[in-house]
C-alpha cells in the first residue's frame, strides 16, 4: 500500500508565503530528496547542496504547482533535474565524473549508498537505527502495530482503523504515543 | 508543552490535520523551537525504520535551506532595488535634463526675439559720443592695465557685458562686444 499523503494543508499554506510550512515539507522530504541525489551524486556534501538546491528550486515554483500529482512526485522531478544538471556540468569539467543518468535514475539508493559510508557518518545512522528499533520492541504491541502499519507498509489512518478493528481516534491515539515512547529513547542521541 | 500539540505534530506527518489545526501548529513552530525539534525526531524516526537515513550527517539540512532562502530573497530584494534605483535615477536625470534644455532654448527664443525686435545688441543700445569714445590698441591697453586686479576687473567686465549673439541657436555663445570709458564726470 503506498502512501496516500498529498500534503495539500502544507502546500497550500507554503503557496501563501507560509515558511514554516515549506520549513516543514523541506523536513519532511529531507531524507528522501538526499538520497535521490545521492543515486546521482557520490559526494555526500554535494549531494546535499544539490538537494538544497532542489528545495530552493521547488520553494520558487510552489505557486505554479497545482496539485494534480502529489507534492512529492512534484518534488522528485526537480530533485532528479537539479542533480541531473549537476552531473552534467560536473562532466564538462571532469568527463571522469560522467554517470548514465538513466541508469542512476532506476538504481536502488541503497546500492550507491553503501558506497558512500562514511565511518562517522555510518555509525550515527546505525546508532540511530538501532536506538528506534529497540525501542520499537518495548513498545505494548497495540502500538508497535499502528506505528509498523504507518511507518512501513504505510497505511492511513482509515487502513489501520479498518485493521485493528478500532476507531480513528484511537489510531491517531496509538501512533501518537508510539512516536512519543520511541522519542524518549532518541532525544538524548539526537541532543 | 500540550500533549494535544504532539498529538498534532505526529498527525501532520501523517497529513492528518485540518487547514485551521495546520496552522496553528505552523504557527507554533515559530516561538517553540522543541516542538520543531519533536517533529524533525519523529520525522526521522520513520526515516530510521525504513532505513532511508543517509550514511552521513546531516545535520541543520533544513535551517540551511531556510537560511538560503531568506539570504535569496535579501539578494534578490537588494537586486532588484539597485537596479530600479538605477533605472529610476537615469530616467530621472533623463527628464531634468530633456526639462533644462527645453526651457533654456524657450527662454533663449524668447529673449532673442524681444532683441530681434530692436535689432541692436543690448550693450550697443547705449549712446556714447563719438567725442568720448577712446580707442586704444591692444598693446596700449595692455600697457594701461598692468594692474593685475586690474585686468582682472576688465575681463570681468567683458565677460559681464557679454551678449548672446544668435537668437536661434540651441546653444549658448558670446558675443564681446567691446567696452567704452566712461570719461570723468565734470565737476564743474
Amino acid at each position: 500500500m503506498g502512501e496516500i499523503n498529498n500534503d495539500k494543508e502544507l502546500v497550500k499554506r507554503a503557496q501563501k508565503g507560509d515558511k514554516n510550512a515549506f520549513d516543514a515539507l523541506v523536513t519532511k522530504y529531507q531524507y528522501k530528496v538526499v538520497n535521490l541525489v545521492t543515486r546521482f551524486v557520490k559526494d555526500g556534501d554535494e549531494a546535499q547542496d544539490v538537494a538544497q538546491e532542489a528545495f530552493i528550486k521547488a520553494y520558487r515554483g510552489i505557486t505554479k504547482f497545482r496539485g494534480d500529482s502529489a507534492f512529492y512526485t512534484w518534488l522528485y522531478r526537480i530533485a532528479i533535474n537539479s542533480a541531473k544538471n549537476y552531473i552534467v556540468s560536473q562532466s564538462r569539467k571532469t568527463p571522469a565524473y560522467a554517470v548514465d543518468v538513466e541508469d542512476a535514475e532506476h538504481m536502488e539508493s541503497a546500492t550507491v549508498m553503501r558506497d558512500l559510508d562514511t565511518p562517522e557518518g555510518s555509525m550515527l545512522t546505525q546508532e540511530i537505527e538501532n536506538t528506534v528499533y529497540q525501542a520499537i520492541k518495548e513498545l505494548p504491541e497495540d502500538l508497535k502495530t499502528a506505528i509498523t502499519l504507518r511507518e512501513l507498509e504505510g497505511m492511513s489512518y482509515e487502513e489501520i482503523a479498518n485493521v485493528m478493528e478500532c476507531p480513528i481516534g484511537t489510531v491517531r491515539s496509538r501512533i501518537f504515543r508510539a512516536r512519543e515512547a520511541i522519542d524518549k529513547h532518541l532525544k538524548p542521541l539526537i541532543d | 508543552m500540550k500533549e494535544s500539540e504532539h498529538e498534532l505534530i505526529s498527525r501532520i506527518l501523517d497529513e492528518d490535520v485540518s487547514e485551521f489545526e495546520a496552522r496553528l501548529i505552523l504557527k507554533e513552530f515559530e516561538v517553540n523551537s522543541e516542538l520543531k525539534a519533536k517533529f524533525k525526531r519523529y520525522n526521522l524516526i520513520g526515516h530510521a525504520m525504513r532505513k532511508q537515513l543517509p550514511p552521513y550527517a546531516m545535520t541543520d539540512f533544513s535551517e540551511q535551506v531556510m537560511r538560503k532562502l531568506s539570504d535569496d530573497v535579501l539578494n534578490l530584494s537588494n537586486k532588484g532595488f539597485s537596479s530600479s534605483n538605477k533605472i529610476k535615477a537615469t530616467i530621472g536625470l533623463a527628464i531634468a535634463a530633456s526639462v533644462a534644455i527645453f526651457s533654456f532654448v524657450t527662454f533663449q527664443n524668447f529673449t532673442q526675439t524681444e532683441i530681434d525686435a530692436t535689432n541692436n545688441p543690448v550693450v550697443a543700445e547705449r549712446v556714447v559720443k563719438e567725442s568720448d569714445i577712446q580707442r586704444v590698441s591692444k598693446e596700449e591697453l595692455q600697457s594701461i592695465i598692468t594692474d593685475p586686479d586690474a585686468a582682472a576687473a576688465f575681463n570681468s567686465f567683458i565677460v559681464n557685458h557679454a551678449e548672446y549673439a544668435s537668437p536661434r541657436a540651441s546653444m549658448p555663445h558670446v558675443r564681446i562686444v567691446g567696452y567704452d570709458q566712461i570719461p570723468p564726470v565734470d565737476q564743474n
